[in-house]
């Protein structure tokens, strides 16, 4: 085996190098536990969509939910549901003798919580974002019903209540409910004589203002009741051209649809068009059916990847038979997002103090004591003098050591970095990108091979005991009193002034050049630039983009790791390796 | 085979450890390197070993200079040094072969040699200690192995012979007579020469830094003289005179005279301090004494004569 490995195994395989990676690999992904734990409390930012029927003559209850990232991708998480029902006519009496102030409101409350009943509760896990239940339930006809949803996932938890509509035909009674993330709900009528009404968008432009309205398409109250079912609409653009369109559908019919959305050229759809008129002011997306169904466009709706091309958009369901024509049409509003939200919110988790933070600011213990079993404690004792003898030249000795311990810091970076980012792949689906990810690591491994630089020139200087107290005083002031000195400086230089934090937060940008530790610093600047996160801990962080120099930054970086390496062996070429 | 010291001087600061030494080790040979306590043994061999560069001069390893081809050089020695240090927290097996390493030596091979090295030289059961846990006895036997990694053909042991029980001295003399059969060229030094007797065949001197003489054994033995060692019970004036009448007295330590070519024979030189009220607690008397050789030949060095 070649020296060089040899040295790289006895640097990876001894105990406080294995415990130390073995406590940061569990750091990383007890952290990520942790944190995500804390995201989960927090209310959701992803969406959900909702499909649910309770049939009261089958005796079936069925529940669908679609759990959805910031992305709108579909992610894991638990559903805790409760399906609540009360007579409805025992309900009408009591409110009758409270309006007619036969009974208290505190009676009508106790009476009313006392006929609630909790007919189905469950907690379900989700696979791959989809949640389906179907139960078997006796509830009498004359029973409505309210279901509770409290769900969490990853991105954040929810908590709603939704209340079925009832509907009766032949005899039969079901109660359904159809919800998308922001959409819009629409029933589903008959069409008549092939003539289709639709809703009209009113876009109003003036000068300094811009108003527009969504009219609902003209429902009768008998086509109202003659309605088969409902159906939720919402569409949801991203900056990237990619369109993401929800339905959720109830039809007492279990038919399918064909869904068809507004041309964006269409400069005036009209309110009633015929079917054979379809095609001329609408393009076909896809079919539907009971449920809820998942339509991705590759349509970019987003002017300049923000605002909406238009409003709102119609979108029609048809679904036609040698009967009949069923359809509705909606017109939901169109909501615009910024891709990657998901990939930000764990990009940013990363970056945190809690994250590759915890890394870089604890690390650097690791390498000063690399150094010191590689080349400060055996010159201490004189033991390099008897390997020296061997037909190895000293620049090899230096080399091949240093050699070894850039190889071990480049290891255990990587596992600590690559178990960080798998564990939260793991909890959250999402798969960051290279480039970013990339600069991240490359933050994190230069730093510590600065540092490790530093401290192999410290290790020719001085040796044994004296070389671990000057080390840790380095990574003291380098690590967690770099910021207070700056401040200090600052302070000193300029005084307290209004522009104090400006300042400070420049300088500390500038400062940074002349710490080895800095070029993490900047590495996470680029990084958080790329997601366009905020700095971590400042809520308003003052612009810096002219003090973050990419060519300053490479110099800087390389001018730390090489300069003291040659300064080192300057000074090893010559000293006595004798203890 | 052959060792070169040529013209080496090195300072530590403002001392000269080391003044313009030359000498050489040839094919064959065993020379002993013989000087006092800081005379400048150890600093020659570890600049010819090349693990201290030397201000001026070089050392040849079988023509390789120790500063300008140190790889081929070192990779033709063997070094055991006085005090040998490893890297403590290795197991002997473990640092056998990172070290067989620098040789060349795959770890297949570098742990049957360390086994057959080790068990040769009484470690066979020390192969999974931590080398931490060695006494200084095992050090300088599990350093003497590593320096036979490669069997190179020229040996320099560093006052190899301190801390060894007999049983240790002989089998070193074996393996030294050994190597001189196979041709080896061997530098060893010392600051008893009656150690190097009976193994060198040459002796080359060294007194503060400069050699003061190099001798084949047998013209060392030639040149020792016979001397009378008598330790009493008080030294002074009176007693330095009467030992005069009888040969060249020298105080050789707290109440102990060497008395160089006495000229009456024991009995009577004891008699007469003894009637002088001089107790005689010890005496011994040497045909030949080397120790006395050497001290007349730093003598001589100090006051500048040639011998």
């Amino acid at each position: 085996m070649k020296p060089v490995l040899y040295d790289f195994k006895r640097g990876v395989l001894r105990v406080s190098t294995i415990l130390v990676l073995v406590l940061f690999t569990l750091a990383g992904v007890g952290l990520a536990y942790l944190v995500l734990a804390f995201m989960a409390i927090t209310p959701m930012i992803g969406s959900t969509a909702v499909y649910s029927h309770v049939d009261h003559s089958a005796g079936e209850f069925k529940l669908e939910v679609l759990l959805l990232n910031p992305d709108l991708k579909p992610t894991d998480g638990e559903v805790v549901y409760k399906l609540e029902c009360y007579n409805s006519t025992r309900v009408n009496e009591l409110y009758n003798l409270f309006f007619s102030g036969e009974i208290t409101e505190e009676e009508l409350e106790r009476e009313l919580e006392k006929l609630r009943v909790v007919v189905s509760e469950e907690r379900v896990r989700s696979s791959s974002g989809r949640l389906l239940v179907t139960r078997t339930l006796n509830i009498p006809t004359d029973y409505a019903c309210d279901l509770y949803l409290n769900g969490t996932t990853v991105f954040g938890s929810f908590v709603a209540k939704y209340s079925y509509i009832p509907h009766q035909f032949d005899g039969n009674v079901v109660q359904f409910l159809v919800r998308t993330p922001n959409g819009s709900e629409d029933p589903i009528t008959r069409a008549e004589s092939e003539t289709l009404n639709l809703p009209l968008v009113d876009v109003k432009k003036g000068p300094g203002y811009y108003w527009y309205s969504v009219i609902p398409r003209q429902i009768t109250p008998a086509e109202m009741a003659e309605s088969p079912g409902r159906v939720s609409v919402a569409i949801h653009a991203f900056d990237t051209g990619r369109t993401v369109v929800l339905i959720s559908l109830y039809c007492r019919v279990d038919v399918e649809f064909d869904v068809y959305i507004e041309k964006l050229n269409a400069t005036s759809t009209p309110t009633t068009i015929s079917t054979s008129d379809i095609a001329e002011y609408f393009d076909y997306v896809g079919r539907v059916r009971r449920g809820i169904n998942v339509i991705e466009l590759d349509l970019n709706l987003l002017e300049r990847g923000q605002t909406p091309l238009k409003p709102a958009l119609i979108v029609l369901l048809v679904s036609r038979s040698e009967n009949q024509t069923l359809y509705s049409a909606l017109a939901p509003y169109i909501i615009s997002h910024r891709s990657g939200e998901a990939q930000r919110m764990i990009a940013q988790l990363i970056a945190s103090p809690a994250g590759t933070g915890l890394f870089h600011g604890f690390f650097p213990v690791v390498v000063l004591y690399l150094v010191y079993v590689y080349i400060a404690k055996p010159r201490a004792q004189g033991a390099l003098e008897f390997v020296l003898a061997r037909p190895i030249t000293r620049r090899e000795i230096y080399t091949t050591r240093y050699s070894a311990g850039v190889l071990v810091i480049t290891v255990v970076t990587a596992l600590f970095y690559t178990t960080l980012l798998l564990a939260l792949y793991y909890l959250t689906g999402v798969v960051l990108e290279l480039y970013p990810s990339l600069l991240l690591y490359a933050g994190l491994l230069l730093s510590s091979l600065a540092f490790y630089s530093l401290c192999y020139m410290l290790s020719t200087l001085t040796s044994g005991v004296r070389y671990i107290v000057v080390s840790v005083i380095l990574y003291v002031l380098f690590a967690f009193l770099w910021g207070l000195v700056v401040i200090l400086l600052v302070a000193y230089i300029r005084g307290f002034t209004l522009e104090f934090f400006e300042e400070y937060w420049r300088n500390l940008y500038t400062s940074y050049y002349f710490n080895p530790l800095g070029v993490y610093e900047f590495a996470e600047y680029y990084y958080s630039e790329y997601y366009l996160l905020q700095q971590a801990g400042v809520g308003f962080a003052p612009d810096i983009s002219e003090i973050v120099n990419p060519w300053l930054v490479g110099v800087s970086t390389v001018a730390w790791i090489t300069v003291p390496v040659v300064l080192g062996w300057l000074k090893f070429k010559k000293v006595s390796l004798t203890s | 085979m052959v060792v070169e010291v040529r013209g080496v001087s090195k300072s530590f600061g403002r001392v000269k450890a080391l003044d313009n030494v030359s000498f050489e080790v040839k094919n064959s040979e065993v020379v002993g390197y013989v000087g006092l306590n800081g005379a400048g043994k150890t600093t020659t061999i570890r600049i010819a070993v090349g693990v201290l560069p030397s201000d001026q001069g070089d050392v040849l390893i079988d023509g390789y200079s120790v500063t300008r081809d140190k790889k081929k050089a070192s990779a033709l020695v063997g070094w055991v040094p006085e005090l040998p240090i490893f890297e403590a927290e290795f197991k002997a097996l473990d640092y056998f072969v990172y070290l067989a390493g620098y040789y060349g030596k795959p770890p297949g091979e570098a742990r049957r040699l360390v086994r057959e090295l080790l068990e040769k030289f009484g470690l066979g059961g020390a192969l999974s200690k931590k080398l931490s846990e060695f006494s200084h006895g095992m050090k300088k036997r599990f350093a003497l192995a590593v320096s036979l990694i490669n069997n190179p053909p020229n040996f320099i042991f560093d006052e190899v012979l301190s801390g060894l029980d007999p049983k240790g001295i002989v089998f070193f003399r074996d393996l030294v007579s050994e190597f001189r059969k196979e041709g080896k060229a061997v530098l060893f030094s010392s600051h008893i020469l009656s150690e190097v007797e009976g193994i060198a065949d040459r002796v080359v001197f060294i007194h503060r830094g400069r050699i003061i003489g190099a001798y084949t054994m047998e013209e060392i033995k030639y040149r020792a003289q016979p001397t009378l060692e008598l330790r009493v019970s008080r030294v002074d004036d009176s007693v330095l005179r009467l030992l005069e009448k009888h040969g060249e007295p020298r105080l050789a330590g707290e109440n102990k005279v060497i008395l160089r070519n006495p000229r009456a024979d024991p009995n009577t030189v004891i008699s007469e301090l003894i009637s002088s009220g001089v107790g005689v607690f010890e005496f011994k008397r040497e045909e030949r004494s080397l120790e006395e050789f050497f001290f007349r030949l730093i003598e001589s060095a100090e006051r500048g004569e040639k011998q």
